[in-house]
């Protein structure tokens, strides 16, 4: 408890320090009229007080006096309020950019893929995303109790001035501040425990308006079934929720009932007071005002206090995400060898295995293997032998378990990582669709020429994607995807072409990686691709890449200097197509299988 | 979409709450039963509040036996009744609109997912506007409420208005007049300062979008890979930063110039104020009016100001989410009013006449496009041009032709998501504009490219093929037995339940298997309710060679009996079927059996050579 405590504490520093980052006078200031704000109700009562007393006491010239000062007060107050309130709006925003920022910076600078592909990390890592809201109400949250604070320490004053017994009153509804924040928090529990539902009925909401699924729910007619579906499941999970609320409604009766017999308590033993001579009629005037607005501030502080334990669950998540160390240790620049700029000698692997975080199954096995510099290798082998997890420690998103891999004789792990992606192209078979104009949807392939639309084009054509973009309305400059203004789609084979241009926009890579990456192209098409990159790796083999092929085609894999077979993550064969057809073993019964239907 | 009128936003705001009230008819009666209650109660407390005040002193005065005394002790029963009842019917308050929110929420869901499905055929998910508008309408969910909710606030604030103004009013007439008047101009401003700042941010939020989506592309899984190869990090961050700024900058420069408005017209407020209470107070000094009538009078006064400044304040906020209300709320309108598919061909009388008893034979005669044209909505390319194809029932027929030679589309135009533009198609000889739509798509068995992965167990991403037998575990089995991933199914940790999405609680299947389990569910589409036409888009472009082989010994006794359409750009998948069609600028260029289009030396030829040479073994196989 005392732990989940410090963590909401540096929750609030972590956030607060962002607050400030983004505007550090605004912050000030904000703090502090909140501050004053929450004492603002005391001294009105105050004021109201002295007025009257001065009145009741026959001193005019102290109540005229008293009475100015405090319109100036109300109105310095009030305007306050308005430069307030827009300073809060403000601030919000800033914040909530600040902490966007700084997700963004947190998650992406993460070398590997781990906390984005290992389940029970991404599920913190979306919880974070989804909730970015949530720093914003920890900003306003921290406002409203440095309000309710001040305030109320400024009213017990008041009160306990007026009578002793008085200080009572807080106590008396203390009981109702705890039930309260007790029904806060298990709304927020409840919530949580729906969730799952929530989302399932938001599925088929997205399955029924969605474009994506809008053929098959027309042809197998499900519009109805999804809807009876989805009325189903909300009226389940909804009946609950309100069945709860409402169970809990009845706890916040009786925590009102506290506060009103606080309350008539409060003002009754003033006004007996009064009448016993024991205190002045300004006293009352104070304890009428004072003791109702004490009251509002406990029952706001409860609230507040409520949202400590929504702030606390996603705040952990949060914190857990800025201490994040990612697996994939990246060594500073300074420090690691600087990146080939072409390939010399090769890459080699030497017995590599590796086991994806957090789950047990060995998916690369002791994997020794040598490319030399300027080769075309080629991955074949079924689903889940190894070929893309192979890519993926070629690419550094994760490091071997046992093992290394070398470039040159340089262990990948020592050397400068930017670099080396600098040096590397990339296609992967679960391409982006970026929703970005054509020119630069292309050219992130290369941020430094993403404006040379030259290389661009370049490009382009080399991946056949050039047709593609001479079809669109506005070239180039087309917006591409459905999700923003003008945009138009692409079919998904004109998207992987798109996909397999920006992966050769490397001006001249030591290793280009395409995995699977002519599954939606026409026959054409992948033939000029292939005959693309034959011809790129042998132009001048002093200059070629090291390019590494994933493909359950064997029409594409044949082309290649070098196949390596893998088999339950263990390589099983090497060779080139000859080589291999020969030896008859599990790629001459693959490729036979295809053959026999041409 | 275009900037709603304050009209636009009225109808659409009162739509809304029409909308509200028959999501939950009761509780909403309920909800505004208690708002009777929980708004008269604190416009009671205030009212005995100023009673108690006022009479206090005479009170003290006159000791507490006195009338006076009596009349305090009744003002503190008023007082500590009425507080008692708003917070007693406070909580219950809160939860019949948290459950009235709710309903209505899903009610709204329930209403835009009923308008959607209605819309038979695609032409709106071409339309932009469409689109944005049903993006929109995704979160308007709680505008509505929002309004009902602030409507409740008004008239508890209302209430307790008017009792301050009357408490105020004990002291003269022109107190509760002035502060109110005053406190107008004030109000005003910030109504509009919101509307106006409001409307900036609506206007950007095109903007706002781009930003969301470069955040996403740093923290989500999908574009991962890419954006490290890439090394974009720093580059999405900085066009995040960008389009954030887009989006709010001209909001904030409005906000700080409208503040000053507010500022100035807000003085008038407390000048109103101010006046109210000096000359209350000189009055009191001068002994005209009791101490009491003063204190009483001049908490109400300054109660009334600062709540008339912050209900219209309110207010003003209140109208932010109700932007976006009328579009939303033309969505729910649409298939009424324009369905862009013509379906009055079919007359219940021609139905009846094309449809008679269940089961009743037809003449099959198959399908046929006959000068079929046809271009996308709201784009210019002629996709089909007057096309003409013959399949006869029971064969089956291979679509080949390069990507965006119209493939897809003709599959389209069969399954009656458009019209052509020209031509007609005909199925055993009648125009598929005179069918019942829903009877003539369960004639349908069809996997497209770009199949839905529903988030959902095996049994309904299998059994959505045929709705009425998915609880028929035998057809089901059957199904998936067809395609070969029977096995794997049954093998799942729930078997069957088995969610097939990690995110759901379930596992994640290969590309590979959602194939086989899209083409399953096509498959339950032939047994489960009989279709007989067979459509397969791209069957097999995620398989590897082990299971396309499979399938291709399965093929002749999928489409045995069945009018089946094939396209595909793996040649070895292609000559599964009898006939090949190549279509090329919108038509039909070559049309035979794969030795007759290899002789021809044609087109087909070509591209198969292209294909095949990469398969042909020098003299090891042959």
């Amino acid at each position: 408890m005392s732990g989940t405590f410090s963590r909401v504490v540096r929750v609030y520093r972590v956030i607060l320090g962002l607050a400030f980052a983004a505007a550090k006078g605004k912050a000030v200031a904000l703090f502090l009229t909140a501050g004053i704000f929450g004492m603002f109700g005391a001294v009105t009562g105050l004021v109201t007080k002295l007025v009257v007393d001065a009145l009741s006491g026959g001193d005019p010239g102290r109540a005229m006096g008293i009475g100015v000062l405090y319109l100036v007060l109300y109105g310095v107050a009030a305007l306050m309020d308005d430069v307030a309130s827009l300073l809060q709006s403000d601030l919000g925003e800033r914040t909530s950019q600040a902490v966007e920022q700084k997700l963004m910076e947190v998650s992406s600078s993460a070398a590997g893929l781990e906390h984005l592909e290992r389940p029970e990390y991404a599920d913190k890592v979306k919880l974070v995303k989804d909730r970015s809201f949530i720093p914003y109400f920890a900003f306003t949250n921290l406002n409203a109790m440095s309000s309710v604070l001040f305030g109320l320490t400024a009213a017990v004053v008041l009160l306990a001035f007026v009578h002793p017994v008085l200080i009572l009153l807080p106590v008396v509804v203390a009981p109702g501040v705890v039930i309260q924040f007790e029904n806060y928090r298990k709304h927020f529990k409840r919530h949580d425990r729906t969730a799952p539902d929530e989302r399932l009925a938001r599925h088929y909401l997205e399955l029924a308006t969605e474009p994506a699924s809008a053929k098959e729910v027309r042809l197998f007619g499900l519009g109805p079934h999804l809807i009876e579906r989805h009325r189903k499941l909300t009226d389940e999970y909804n009946g609950m929720l309100f069945a709860d609320q409402l169970r809990r409604a009845w706890a916040g009766v009786a925590a009102g009932g506290l506060y009103g017999a606080g309350l008539a308590g409060a003002i009754g033993f003033v006004g007996w007071l009064a009448i016993d001579g024991r205190a002045t009629l300004g006293d009352v005037a104070l304890v009428v005002q004072v003791a109702r607005m004490a009251v509002g501030q406990v029952q706001g502080a409860a609230r507040q206090a409520a949202w400590l334990a929504e702030l606390s669950f996603v705040g952990e998540r949060y914190l857990w995400l800025l201490e994040y160390r990612p697996t994939v240790v990246v060594k500073p620049a300074g420090e690691a060898a600087p990146a080939p700029a072409r390939v010399e000698a090769g890459i080699a692997f030497e017995g590599v295995s590796f086991t994806y975080p957090g789950t047990e199954e060995q998916v690369l096995s002791d994997v020794s293997l040598f490319i030399p510099a300027h080769t075309t290798v080629a991955l074949v082998g079924e689903n889940g032998a190894g070929k893309t997890s192979l890519v993926k420690l070629l690419c550094r998103f994760y490091d071997p378990t046992a093992g290394r891999i070398t470039v040159d004789g340089v262990d990948l792990r020592d050397m400068d990582l930017d670099g080396w992606r600098e040096r590397t192209g990339a296609a992967f078979q679960d391409f982006v669709h970026f929703q970005l104009v054509a020119s630069e949807a292309v050219g992130v392939g290369d941020l430094p020429a993403i404006d040379d639309l030259e290389r661009v084009g370049a490009s382009a054509r080399q991946a056949g994607a050039d047709r593609v973009i001479e079809r669109l309305p506005g070239g180039l400059s087309t917006q591409l995807g459905r999700w923003f203004e003008n945009g138009v789609d692409l079919s998904e084979g004109e998207w992987q072409r798109v996909a397999l241009a920006r992966g050769l926009m490397r001006p001249a890579p030591a290793l280009l990686v395409l995995d699977e990456p002519t599954a939606s192209l026409d026959p054409r098409a992948e033939h000029e691709v292939f005959a693309t990159f034959a011809s790129m790796a042998r132009t001048g083999s002093e200059e070629g890449p090291i390019t590494i092929l994933v493909s359950h085609r064997f029409s594409t894999v044949r082309m290649a200097d070098m196949i390596v077979v893998l088999h339950d993550g263990r390589i099983e064969e090497v060779g080139s197509h000859d080589e291999l057809l020969a030896a008859g073993g599990r790629y001459a019964q693959l490729f036979r299988m295809q053959a026999s239907r041409y | 979409m275009d900037q709603p009128t304050p009209r636009d936003e009225l109808v659409a705001n009162a739509r809304g709450m029409g909308l509200v009230a028959r999501s939950a008819p009761g509780l909403a009666f309920i909800l505004l039963a208690m708002t009777v209650v929980s708004g008269a109660a604190p416009a009671v407390a205030v009212a005995g509040t100023g009673k108690f005040l006022a009479t206090l002193p005479e009170a003290i005065a006159a000791g507490a036996a006195s009338p006076a005394g009596r009349e305090v002790r009744e003002a503190l029963v008023l007082i500590a009744g009425a507080v008692f009842l708003s917070q007693l019917v406070g909580p219950l308050q809160q939860a019949v609109l948290f459950g009235l929110q709710r309903k209505f929420e899903a009610y709204l869901s329930r209403r835009l997912m009923t308008a959607t499905v209605a819309l038979p055929g695609l032409a709106y998910f071409e339309d932009p506007e469409f689109r944005d508008e049903l993006a929109v309408a995704h979160w308007i969910g709680f505008g509505p409420v929002h309004t009902l909710q602030f409507m409740v606030q008004v008239f508890q604030q209302g209430a307790q208005l008017v009792a301050m103004a009357a408490v105020a009013a004990t002291y003269a007439g022109w107190v509760p007049v002035l502060v109110l008047l005053s406190a107008v101009p004030g109000g005003v401003a910030s109504w509009r300062f919101e509307s106006i700042t409001g409307l900036a941010r609506w206007r950007r939020s095109e903007d706002t979008r781009r930003a969301e989506y470069y955040r996403n592309l740093a923290v989500t899984r999908e574009p991962g890979k890419e954006l490290r190869i890439f090394s974009l990090p720093a580059w999405a961050r900085a066009r995040q930063a960008r389009h954030w700024l887009a989006g709010v900058q001209e909001m904030l420069a409005l906000r700080r110039t409208g503040l000053q408005w507010v500022l100035g017209l807000h003085a008038v407020a407390v000048a109103g104020v101010a006046v109210a209470y000096v000359v209350m107070l000189r009055s009191t000094i001068d002994g005209r009016t009791a101490v009491g009538t003063f204190t009483a009078a001049s908490i109400a006064a300054v109660g009334l100001s600062t709540a008339v400044v912050a209900m219209l304040r309110e207010a003003s906020r209140a109208r932010r989410s109700s932007f976006y209300l009328p579009s939303a709320m033309r969505v729910l309108g649409l298939a009424e009013a324009d369905p862009r598919l013509d379906l009055s061909g079919t007359t219940p009388a021609r139905r009846a006449h094309l449809h008679p008893a269940q089961g009743a034979a037809r003449a099959r005669t198959g399908i046929r496009f006959q000068g079929v044209s046809f271009t996308y909505p709201g784009t210019d390319r002629r996709i089909l041009d007057r096309l003409d194809l013959d399949i006869e029932a029971g064969t089956s027929v291979a679509l080949v032709g390069e990507n965006g030679a119209g493939k897809t589309t003709l599959i389209k135009l069969l399954c009656r998501f458009y019209d052509p533009d020209e031509g007609r198609i005909t199925v055993d000889g009648v125009d598929i504009r005179e069918f019942d739509l829903d009877d003539y798509r369960s004639r349908l068995a069809v996997i497209f490219q770009d199949f839905v992965h529903y988030n959902l167990p095996a049994r309904d991403n299998v059994g959505f093929g045929a709705l009425q037998r998915a609880g028929d575990a035998s057809v089901l089995r059957e199904a998936a037995a067809r395609v070969g991933i029977l096995e794997q199914i049954e093998a799942l940790p729930e078997g069957w339940d088995t969610t097939l999405a990690r995110e759901f609680g379930g596992v994640d299947l290969s590309g590979g298997e959602w194939q086989r389990v899209a083409l399953a569910r096509a498959m339950m589409a032939q047994v489960g309710r009989d279709a007989d036409l067979l459509v397969l888009d791209e069957p097999t472009a995620s398989l590897d060679v082990r299971i396309e082989n499979e399938l291709y010994g399965h093929f002749a006794e999928l489409s045995r009996g069945k009018t089946t359409l094939l396209v595909s750009h793996r040649f070895s998948t292609v000559r599964m079927a009898g006939r090949i069609v190549l279509v090329a600028g919108g038509r039909v260029v070559e049309d035979g059996g794969h030795e007759t289009l290899i002789a021809a030396g044609g087109r087909y030829a070509e591209l198969y050579e292209v294909q095949a040479s990469h398969y042909r073994l020098t003299g090891t196989l042959e």
